[in-house]
């Protein structure tokens, strides 16, 4: 487990001085007396907080309320008896019973691990999965935790594929040691880039391993990441299935989850519960907050206790994914180059477009050279869409059809950001180019579908 | 032997009455460049440029959700808060698209404060009581998951704090102030519908002042002069929102053997007398009843125990009574408990007309959300037999002195019930419980939860502290309020009452509406004045329902008035017609016909010269001074067709013309 760090900003100044004249740390009972202005308080010191301005004292009344005084010559302040101690968290060990299904639950950070902070008075991650329980209790009555592991504490858009590794190795850990399923914990901006690399890595799995994660901090009673785990864990501990999912808000109710295939879930809102979409399919099914699962008419790997994980997680760096838009320069392409890039996803225009037939006098912006270029030299050239949701193509204009001839490649229906990560594995696992191209349009988790469904529209 | 019967008087020097008020009152502030035309017209909301906007008609949205207890900044899980989780179930939320947004359904991190709405608050804390201002504020959250909140939290701020010259006087007493805060109010309760609570979004976030006075009143004449008195300083700023709705008390009460008591959200100045009376007295009731119960009759923790529910269904399965025989059909069941020694304590009367027997019913309201309970020393009756009642008492076990309390509805809701008032017993053995009750009709009060602790604030993460800068504080300073008596004197001189009229209006809660009238609308003032502070009140006494007589119906009707278009005896007239009417035919068809049936002024004049003819003989005798009794009998005559300031002109006319 790691140990928590705390960053100690100490009062400066003026307030530095007061404070020290009477011996004060943080958490002190204090008088604080202004004749002049005539009034006197008492309260408890709070630590300094990163946005407190300078020459102010940070206090906690005894009503609640924080406030800030300002130190000027007039303010004396006086020792007195008292003291509380702050960042004090309950916390709950999993319960092991016998006869309930069992799950193993990892930590990796995010808004569901996080709290208030009252150094930096913002919200950090730093709680343990212990702590997160406490809010919990109905879970243990359901589910038995064989073991609780917190690898990382770190927001989602920080976790990248040497993560990605240790996720993976954990969850085959637990998984081949024989629990029902695992639960990720996860932060949710780039939870769907995570869902994906393990969905490739992990391969055939015996049951599921479900990822979640919070909107709201845990420190408020709407924490909506309750319902999200809560139903995560019954998905990984009783549903008939062997994917990596995510589960979370189905709407704005906290009436039922869902559950989203990893390759083809999408963040769509900054900040709503139901921010999480499925994209071009329907979500693998629905969980209520009693934990009935409803599945949706789409295939689906059952659970196969049969099965032990073997994965592959090895990964190419040297990938990236660029954006091509009216007026987007097309260089960035070189520079990827010569930069040593093995490969890049483009998202494109509509069916998959890159600005290709400028008028004459502007010729430098097609994209179709230097796609030429990079495909010359080696690189993997994916073209997704910007859309989002639909299948690209490669012949219905005459763009698309240049941008093939140059070499690039239309990855069907799979999601720009599930292209990337696949590109990453694919080329971390697979040397031959033609071979690279062939996999690359190869369903193997669900990225691509066969056919687009007609349902599965916003 | 202990007296059920409570007292209706008491003295309140010798128990050693305490009152502290909480005001709140909320403040109108469109969010700093907002454009939508109902923010400005109606103030914004405290994190959200969403108009302050109480809406009447049925939401557009719904959201369904459930709060949980969390531990707050010292890791204690609040009392409260562990209370409102033993309830815990599904709330429904209403919300408007175009007037609400994610912020109040908790979809969204909060915007920057309302800075119009702060700039107020700090104007108000310092020049009407004499505050310090807060060098810089933090706002917080303070835990609330009742549900009032979509967040589970309310956003507060203390943004004042007292000097040694906080304080403002009320019949020549000081009366100190504490503090104020600025925070944002809450959803508005709808009720329930099945087993769930419905709040609606619109009020959620307006902002609010709240004032705190020390407990310096020893009065319940005293906590109403001050709460009225703080209700006019505030208007007199013209920074805070009117009518009703816009301003609730919580009252602090607490007499010398008894303890702090919050009596939350009270609406109607005019009940705040009642509510402390009838506190003080439950106060001291409940101090008698648990000291003959402990010492008397050895009530303890074991038999507190025995209290276990029991499902009854059996008993009534052919029963007569017609509530049971709808409930055992709807598959709901009839839980029974045996209190133990509480035979004929059931209906010992906590404050009037308010029992032992409707503080359990209260209780099992607000933990389980049961209809209430029925209790032994009220049966038989409500069609329940005698033989039911022994059967019952057999069945749980009762001796003599032991009452029972039934709880007819769904099991699980009986079951929570009777472990609430079981736990609620067991906090009335350790003495007089702090808790927060909630203002009844009929100024008493019902148990509402236990009274929070100090650990559910900590540091909203989303907004940075806010200091005051040296622009801030100069805008501040440069604010002035008239006073109460620069107010009265503007009455008089430019708008003309009389000095006692004047009084009236100031002291009105409508004061504000109508300088409106008078300044914006061009109403006459003294047809204002009177119309607000004495038509409405005359009408009211006769029965007449002017509730429906909201701003806008009055503003028409007085404009219709002051331009001339009905006469003004007739504002009586309207008002109970459209009364009577309860809003069916609207303010303006009324006024229409009204208006179609005035008499032209051809018309009057002709009736005039009739009656100024059949009375020359008086004429000639009186001259002028016939002008009286000549407008009696035209008016009569023309019964409302015409105003009478017209009559009277057209007739000084005529007269002189047939005296001359």
């Amino acid at each position: 487990m790691t140990s928590k760090k705390t960053v100690n900003i100490s009062y400066t100044g003026k307030a530095q001085e007061l404070i020290r004249s009477v011996q004060a740390e943080p958490g002190q009972r204090l008088k604080i007396i202004n004749k002049k202005e005539k009034w006197e308080l008492e309260g408890y010191l709070l630590p300094k907080n990163e946005f407190t301005s300078d020459n102010i004292l940070l206090v906690k009344l005894d009503n609640g309320y924080n406030i800030g005084i300002e130190v000027t010559s007039d303010l004396e302040l006086e020792k007195i008896e008292g003291q509380i101690t702050l960042e004090r968290f309950p916390r709950r060990l999993p319960s092991q019973k016998k006869g309930l299904p069992e799950i193993s639950l990892l930590g990796t950070g995010g808004t569901i691990a996080s709290r208030i902070d009252y150094v930096t008075g913002g919200v950090v991650m730093a709680l343990d999965p212990e702590e997160i329980f406490f809010a919990l209790p109905e879970l243990f009555s359901e589910i038995s935790f064989r073991n609780v592991k917190s690898l990382f504490k770190l927001g989602s858009e920080d976790i990248w594929y040497k993560q990605w590794q240790l996720i993976a190795k954990h969850v085959t850990e637990e998984l081949n040691s024989g629990v029902n399923g695992v639960v990720v914990m996860h932060g949710t901006d780039a939870m769907h880039y995570s869902s994906s690399a393990l969905s490739f890595m992990l391969g055939d799995i015996p049951g599921p391993v479900a990822m979640a994660g919070g909107q709201r901090s845990s420190d408020r009673g709407s924490f909506d990441g309750a319902l999200n785990l809560i139903s995560a864990s019954r998905v990984a501990a009783k549903a008939d299935l062997a994917e990596v999912v995510v589960v979370m808000h189905a709407t704005p109710d906290d009436q039922s989850c869902y559950i989203h295939r990893g390759t083809k879930v999408r963040k769509m809102h900054t900040s709503r519960r139901d921010a999480f979409k499925s994209i071009d399919i329907p979500p693998l099914g629905e969980i209520d907050y009693e934990g009935n699962i409803k599945w949706n008419r789409i295939e689906r790997r059952h659970r196969k206790k049969s099965v032990s994980v073997d994965p592959k997680t090895d990964f190419e760096p040297k990938i990236a994914l660029v954006k091509a838009y009216p007026g987007s320069d097309p260089e960035i392409l070189d520079w990827f180059i010569d930069r040593g890039k093995k490969g890049v996803i483009i998202e494109g225009t509509g069916l998959g477009h890159v600005p290709s037939f400028p008028p004459e006098d502007e010729k430098e912006r097609s994209w179709l050279p230097v796609i030429k270029r990079a495909t010359e030299e080696g690189l993997f050239i994916g073209l997704t869409s910007q859309t989002l949701y639909g299948r690209t193509h490669p012949y219905v204009y005459r763009a698309l059809r240049f941008a093939r001839l140059s070499g690039a490649v239309h990855l069907e229906d799979m999601l720009p950001e599930t292209a990337y990560v696949k590109l990453g594995w694919v080329l971390g696992n697979y040397d031959n180019e033609k071979e690279v191209k062939k996999i690359m349009l190869t369903n193997l988790a669900g990225e691509i579908t066969e056919k687009s469904r007609f349902d599965s529209f916003i | 032997m202990i007296k059920i019967k409570a007292p209706t008087e008491l003295d309140t020097e010798k128990i050693g009455l305490k009152v502290g008020l909480e005001f709140h009152q909320q403040i109108h502030a469109p969010y700093p460049g907002t454009k939508d035309p109902l923010a400005q017209k109606h103030g914004s909301k405290l994190f959200c440029p969403c108009p302050s906007f109480i809406r009447e008609d049925d939401a557009d949205i719904i959201v369904y959700r459930q709060l949980r207890a969390v531990s707050g900044e010292t890791g204690e899980v609040d009392i409260a808060a562990k209370f409102e989780q033993m309830k815990r179930s599904m709330i429904k939320y209403e919300a408007y698209s175009d007037t609400t947004c994610l912020v109040e359904l908790d979809e969204e991190p909060i915007f920057p404060i309302n800075k119009d709405a702060l700039f107020k608050a700090l104007a108000i804390s310092k020049h009407v009581f004499n505050l310090t201002l807060v060098k810089e504020i933090q706002v917080l959250r303070k835990t609330i998951v009742d549900g009032s909140n979509t967040s589970g939290f309310q956003r507060t701020a203390e943004i004042a704090y007292r000097n040694n010259d906080s304080y403002i006087i009320v019949d020549g007493k000081k009366i100190g102030i504490l503090q104020t805060s600025l925070e944002e109010d809450s959803a508005k309760n709808m009720g329930r519908e099945g087993g769930k609570r419905v709040f609606r979004l619109d009020r959620l976030g307006i902002p609010l002042i709240e004032i705190a006075t020390a407990p310096d009143m020893h009065t319940p004449e005293m906590a109403r002069k001050v709460a009225e008195r703080i209700g006019l300083l505030l208007r007199l700023t013209g920074y805070v929102k009117r009518g009703l709705g816009t301003i609730r008390q919580d009252l602090n009460v607490s007499i010398a053997k008894g303890t702090r008591i919050e009596i939350k959200g009270v609406q109607q100045l005019d009940l705040i007398e009642k509510y402390v009376k009838n506190e003080a007295i439950r106060q001291q009731r409940m101090l008698e009843l648990l000291e003959y119960v402990k010492n008397e009759l050895k009530f303890n923790e074991n038999d507190i125990e025995k209290i276990v529910p029991i499902d009854l269904k059996q008993v009534f399965k052919k029963t007569n009574a017609k509530l049971i025989q709808k409930t055992l059909k709807a598959k709901g069941t009839v839980t029974g408990a045996l209190i133990p020694k509480f035979n004929g304590l059931l209906k010992y009367e906590l404050q009037p007309n308010y029992r032992v027997g409707t503080e359990f019913s209260e209780i099992a309201k607000v933990v389980a959300g049961a209809g209430g309970i029925l209790h032994s020393d009220e049966l038989p009756k409500y069609g329940i037999t005698e033989e039911e009642v022994s059967k019952v008492r057999e069945k749980l076990g009762i001796s003599k002195n032991d009452g029972f309390i039934l709880l007819v509805g769904d099991k699980k809701q009986g079951t929570i019930a009777v472990n609430g008032i079981k736990e609620m017993l067991k906090l009335w053995l350790q003495g007089l419980p702090r808790e927060v009750r909630a203002p009844r009709p009929d100024g008493t009060t019902g148990y509402l939860r236990p009274l929070p602790g100090g650990s559910r604030m900590y540091p909203e993460t989303d907004s940075p502290p806010i200091l005051l800068d040296q622009e801030l504080l100069e805008k501040i300073n440069k604010v002035k309020f008239d006073t109460p008596e620069e107010r009265l004197q503007r009455y008089m001189t430019k708008y003309k009452l009389s000095n006692k009229l004047a009084n009236q209006m100031l002291k009105h809660p409508q004061a504000s509406f109508f300088e409106e009238l008078v300044e914006e609308y061009n109403v006459d003032a003294k047809l204002a004045a009177t119309t607000i502070v004495e038509t409405l009140v005359s009408l009211r006494r006769e029965g007449v329902d002017v509730d429906l007589i909201n701003e806008n119906i009055l503003k028409t009707l007085l404009q219709s008035v002051s331009k001339g278009e009905i006469p003004r005896d007739a504002i009586s007239d309207v008002i109970i017609t459209y009364s009577k009417q309860k809003g069916k035919r609207t303010l303006e068809k009324i006024i229409e016909e009204l208006k179609a049936s005035q008499m032209s002024d051809e018309e009057l004049k002709q009736i005039i010269r009739e009656i100024v003819k059949e009375n020359e003989q008086m004429i000639k005798e009186k001259g002028m001074r016939s002008m009286g009794a000549l407008m009696g009998k035209i008016m009569s005559k023309v019964q409302g067709k015409a105003d009478g300031r017209k009559v009277s002109s057209i007739l000084k006319e005529e007269l002189s013309n047939a005296i001359n």
